[in-house]
């Protein structure tokens, strides 16, 4: 069951990690290029990732019982916070990425259907 | 509309998405918090090298950032997770919206984070406009 312990938790989750991307990863890439995606590999992604889904700050009761899922990964908060970033600074959406990202999305997730 | 470029950045989108319920849950079963960790460093960075290092998913400079993410999330909600259990093999982990899982359990979890990142996203922009 919800409670506003979760609510909270939640909701801090999904803004500590598009807000952590937004500031590190891009001064990594710049500094380090691709070693700098490396670094932010494990010391953001890896370091947020035991907080929302490790400790559980990101609550999925969905997950409990003998049929769990959806998962609703945090990955989520990483797309949509860069997005809406970019959108309150008036850019456009570009469609074709978009798109190419939904794409992506479809086919990984029939290969996971598919596989066991 | 460019066909190939949408192409190729599904098939890398893809990549990351399958790449990322594999592996992960896999090292996460083996090794615990540590393989959970170590599994973000390999797979999100390898995926990342393709998408926004060379630029396999198509983003252009003026337009909304497309992360790979979305591809990443897209994947588990539609296709569930997948483990090498040590133990018991390969075997599945979660449901997704493609066995029948029922989407309703999951509303409440994405409606937070997306309220989460609405306010990142706030914060990202007000920090940028100051920062300029």
């Amino acid at each position: 069951m919800w409670t506003w312990q979760h609510v909270l938790t939640t909701v801090f989750g999904g803004l500590i990690f598009p807000l952590m991307i937004g500031l590190v990863w891009g001064k990594l890439a710049e500094d380090f290029k691709s070693f700098g995606g490396v670094l932010a590999g494990f010391f953001i992604v890896g370091t947020i990732w035991l907080l929302n889904h490790g400790i559980g700050l990101m609550y999925e009761p969905q997950m409990a019982g003998d049929l769990p899922g959806p998962w609703s990964d945090m990955a989520l908060v990483a797309f949509w916070g860069l997005f809406v970033a970019d959108l309150f600074e008036g850019k456009k959406i570009d469609w074709e990425s978009l798109l190419g990202g939904v794409l992506g999305g479809v086919l990984g997730g029939i290969l996971l259907f598919a596989m066991v | 509309m460019n066909f190939n470029k949408i192409l190729i950045g599904m098939c890398a989108g893809a990549f990351a998405g399958f790449g990322v319920f594999t592996i992960w849950p896999s090292c996460l079963a083996r090794w615990n918090w540590l393989g959970g960790w170590l599994a973000a460093g390999i797979i999100i960075t390898s995926a990342w090298l393709i998408n926004h290092y060379v630029g396999a998913m198509p983003n252009k400079g003026n337009y909304a950032w497309i992360d790979m993410a979305l591809s990443i999330w897209l994947a588990a909600l539609l296709g569930g997770l997948v483990v090498l259990d040590p133990v018991e093999g390969l075997q599945r982990a979660a449901y997704g919206l493609l066995h029948g899982a029922n989407l309703g359990g999951a509303l409440l979890t994405i409606l937070f984070q997306l309220i989460g990142a609405t306010i990142a996203g706030y914060f990202l922009y007000y920090l940028r406009r100051n920062d300029a």
